[in-house]
């Protein structure tokens, strides 16, 4: 025999842990300590019988509701909601667990993990919720028990009936739970990008640049985007996101460009689909160079900008349509001079490096491959740690240390280009990425972020340089293809964050609206396929012979008892016009019918199986022939 | 949550149907007397079970917590009949919170079960005597010993004396088996309805009364009832037929 209690307080300290996990690191101090003892004690003190007194909870709930409600404010909504929901969780279990309190309990088991969700949504949420789900069913039929029977004592064999259809709820739920998700009314913007989102802000690429700012660069893994495309070629793996255009105080920021009507030429048309990881990421990234994005509804700046709209959770998934290796020119004049103003602290050694040697050149493109020429010889190497910093960095990086990263090559580059004369500006976003075979995407994590330059070439446009090419050993350090196992694994597990932020994240009004439009046309296309039997065949036979299959394993067989009586009453009702009802006996329904062949099947008939016996076969023959003698007799 | 709320109504739903519910009533029933009637409970499902049910009939609720398929429980339901006559359990009401205690639904199952209830029986007036009341004899005290031998065993009806239950069979079944004894002596009487004092419906409780005490003690009993005469017998079965006969009285 087994007490619906003790299972019961064990599987609320198993929901508490569910709900806990995923929320831990998000917590503070206290609420982080707060539950994981609170379970241990719920685990242990039910068996003593020991808790908390319900006013104790209370005064306790109150002083953790107001202590919460004071850290309220307009930008920080989550974490004391989340918070205050975890404590409530802690007073919970260790109070005392009436029927009421266990579904509190659960409840706020249940609300924790959906708190979890505002810190970060991941495919990881599914696993926890559906573990959860499985101990909220099962909790709530036996809590249904306790309340209505809290004698009842199930021994081991009831007790696994009780769970197994408390299991089976959740399994039968779950291909409607999906139905629901995709065809529910959703929201034009997911809910969880109005929230503010902790440690949401990164996405690597940085909205100015200063040499010697910095003495090492990121090299988070986190995912910014991916990209579902085809797979390209490595030196086409640029994403652009921002054009750095000004200086300012020895900083490359970004201003408003000038009027320039920009075309594209040339180059391979390429489509792809990004999705956004939740973040804020103030220009949308795509692939160099863009035409256009499609939906876009924002203003595209003239140099291949798309500033996110104001909610940057408003679009998080987008298509592009872009061309590689395709060039960047201008109808018409644009105001040259804004991109040739060099920084203030250019090295007196850059400018005459740089004087030297286009000295006498006229050619813009002669001016170029000289430049490259100078930066070619260098013997640079890139670094990503141990830079050089502070006012000389760019004199420290080019002449004496000879190692730094992308932002030191462009920033120099650039600055040469400006010496001498060309209309240079630094583009910032992201060099390469791992392509997911499995799914056919690219995964662009933080630590692809880039920079590189493009110059203005008069008779070819806006030519992309990337000085970072420059580098001795950019091959392995910047453009390293990766091969090995954990990578593939980690882009394996990858793709079932793709499929869920593809699938999940993303889905809203907007794609609902366009499968509705999908399932439509796939109607109407219905109607217009002839239907071929012939080929339709091999297609309808399985499911048709495992549904006959189906319907002879689960039809009751009737007995020769049963087929007689059917008989009978068929062959009554035809000629006699008598209606036999389930709850009426025969003797019943054929009293008033002055036939002696009736009468003789019904007394043979009841006699027998009132009496519970089946009948003989002899009595089968003889009741057959009467029934033939009915059916053949016209009435009177 | 939506969907897991549909699939557990549909549970609740279900879980309340395909049920099969009989009513077994004792041989004799009197009115306004609570009598223990059996329900029987079986299911027509294959695979899942019946969870945490309620069955209400005629205001007396009883609980079944687990009903396997395959399984028959019976359980008995007190019920109290407020008149004489037949009469008919039209349905049972079952209900059941099951899966989530959040409502409680409920299915009602026709039955349309008819019994015939006796007239309470009501003691004569301390005192109360009358000859012209019997014919063919006269009233007298229970005689000591006035049966020894066991005719016939048959079910405790909380008419007989605690001494007549056979206690050892009654231990081998459900219910109260007691000793049917026979005769040995005592003039046959004749009660006759109209003699007894009160109303019609006072006079039936009366010769209810007086039925079942004379018969136990051994006197063959007959009934007079308007023109209808049943002559005295000595036996189970022509009590009950007395008692019906005082039933069924317009």
């Amino acid at each position: 025999m087994f007490r619906i209690r003790n299972i019961l307080s064990s599987l609320l300290c198993l929901a508490a842990v569910i709900g806990y996990l995923p929320l831990a690191s998000y917590l503070g101090a206290i609420p982080k300590v707060a539950i994981p003892l609170a379970i241990i004690f719920a685990f242990f003190a039910e068996r003593k019988e020991l808790a908390l007194k319900e006013r104790y909870s209370l005064i306790l709930s109150i002083a953790a509701f107001l202590f919460y409600a004071l850290q309220f404010n307009r930008h920080n909504v989550v974490q004391p909601a989340v918070e205050m929901l975890a404590i409530f969780l802690a007073i919970r279990l260790v109070g005392e667990k009436s029927p009421r309190n266990f579904m509190q309990s659960l409840t706020l088991a249940m609300f924790c993990l959906a708190g979890s969700t505002l810190f970060d949504l991941s495919p990881g949420f599914v696993f926890y919720l559906i573990a959860l789900l499985f101990v909220f069913t099962v909790s709530m039929v036996l809590l249904t028990f306790q309340s209505r029977a809290a004698a009842f004592e199930p021994d081991s064999r009831e007790l696994r009936s009780i769970i197994s259809v408390a299991l089976l709820q959740p399994l039968v739920a779950a291909p409607l739970i999906i139905f629901l998700f995709f065809i529910l009314p959703r929201t034009q913007l997911p809910v969880w990008h109005g929230l503010t989102r902790a440690g949401a802000d990164r996405s690597g690429i940085s909205e100015s640049v200063k040499a010697g700012d910095k003495g090492s660069i990121s090299t988070g893994s986190s995912v910014v985007f991916r990209a579902e495309t085809k797979k390209l070629l490595p030196n086409q793996l640029y994403w652009r996101a921002i054009v750095l255009n000004s200086i300012k105080n020895d900083e490359w920021i970004r201003q408003t460009p000038p009027p320039e009507k920009s075309t594209i030429k040339d180059g391979k048309n390429v489509s792809l689909n990004i999705f956004l990881e939740p973040g804020r990421i103030p220009f949308l990234p795509t692939l160099n160079r863009p035409e256009r994005i499609i939906g876009y509804r924002g203003q595209p700046h003239d140099d291949r900008v798309f500033p996110a709209p104001r909610l940057t959770g408003g679009l998080r998934s987008y298509q592009i349509l872009a061309k590689t290796d395709a060039t960047l020119s201008t109808i018409g004049s644009f105001n040259k001079k804004f991109y040739l103003q060099p920084p203030a602290n250019t090295p007196e050694r850059l400018k005459s490096l740089v004087a030297r040697a286009v000295t006498g050149i006229r050619e813009n493109k002669q001016k170029l491959d000289a430049i490259e020429n100078i930066f070619a010889k260098m013997n640079l190497s890139y670094a990503s740690s141990g830079l050089p910093t502070g006012a000389n960095a760019l004199e420290n990086f080019l002449f004496d240390a000879k190692k730094g990263h992308c932002e030191l090559f462009a920033i120099s580059f650039a600055t040469a280009l400006r010496l001498a004369g060309l209309p240079s500006r630094l583009v910032g976003g992201y060099y390469g990425g791992d392509y997911n075979e499995l799914a056919g995407y690219y995964v662009i994590s933080e630590e692809k972020a880039h920079v590189w330059v493009e110059v203005w070439i008069d008779g070819s446009g806006w030519i992309t340089v990337d000085p970072s090419r420059f580098a001795v050993n950019f091959e392995e350090s910047v453009s390293r293809k990766r091969t090995d196992f954990s990578l593939k694994m980690r882009l394996a597990l990858d793709s079932l964050s793709y499929y869920w932020n593809k699938a999940v994240i993303t889905y809203d009004f907007e794609s609902q609206l366009s499968a509705a439009v999908r399932v439509s046309q796939g109607f109407q296309g219905i109607r217009e396929i002839r239907f071929n039997l012939r080929k339709a065949a091999p297609y309808l036979a399985l499911p048709l012979l495992l549904a006959l299959l189906f319907m002879l394993l689960t039809t009751k067989r009737k007995t020769p008892e049963e087929r007689l009586l059917a008989k009978f009453k068929r062959v009554t009702k035809a000629r006699y016009g008598i209606l036999f009802s389930p709850s009426s006996g025969l003797h019943e329904a054929v009293a008033h019918l002055d036939n002696a062949d009736v009468r003789e099947f019904v007394a043979t008939y009841t006699a027998a199986i009132y009496r519970d016996r089946k009948l003989t076969e002899a009595e089968i023959e003889q009741l057959s022939e009467t029934v033939r003698r009915i059916r053949k007799t016209p009435p009177v | 949550m939506l969907g897991f709320m549909a699939i557990s109504g549909v549970f609740g739903l279900r879980n309340l149907q395909k049920l099969r519910i009989a009513l077994k009533f004792p041989d004799e029933i009197y009115c306004n007397t609570p009598s223990q009637l059996t329900l029987q409970l079986c299911t027509k499902r294959k695979f899942l079970p019946h969870y945490l049910l309620t069955i209400a009939i005629e205001g007396s609720e009883i609980m079944c917590h687990l009903l396997a398929p395959k399984q028959r429980q019976e359980r008995k339901v007190t019920v109290t009949f407020d008149k004489r006559g037949i009469a008919v359990i039209r349905k049972a009401i079952v209900k059941s919170p099951f899966p989530v205690n959040f409502f409680v639904r409920s299915n009602i199952y026709m039955l349309d079960e008819s019994c015939l209830v006796f007239p309470c029986p009501i003691p004569l007036p301390v005192g109360w005597h009358d000859d012209s009341t019997v014919d063919a004899g006269s009233l007298s005290q229970r005689r000591k010993g006035s049966s020894t031998e066991t005719e016939s065993i048959g079910a405790y009806t909380e008419a007989e004396p605690l001494k007549q239950i056979h206690w050892k069979l009654s231990a081998r079944h459900d219910e109260l088996l007691v000793k049917e004894m026979s005769a040995e002596s005592g003039k046959p009487v004749i009660i006759e309805l109209d003699g007894l004092p009160g109303g019609i419906e006072d006079q039936l409780g009366h010769a209810a009364f007086l039925i079942n005490r004379l018969i136990l003690e051994g006197r063959a009993t007959g009934l007079r009832i308007g023109d209808k005469t049943i002559p005295p017998e000595l036996s189970r079965s022509h009590r009950l037929k007395l008692l019906a006969e005082l039933a069924n009285h317009v």
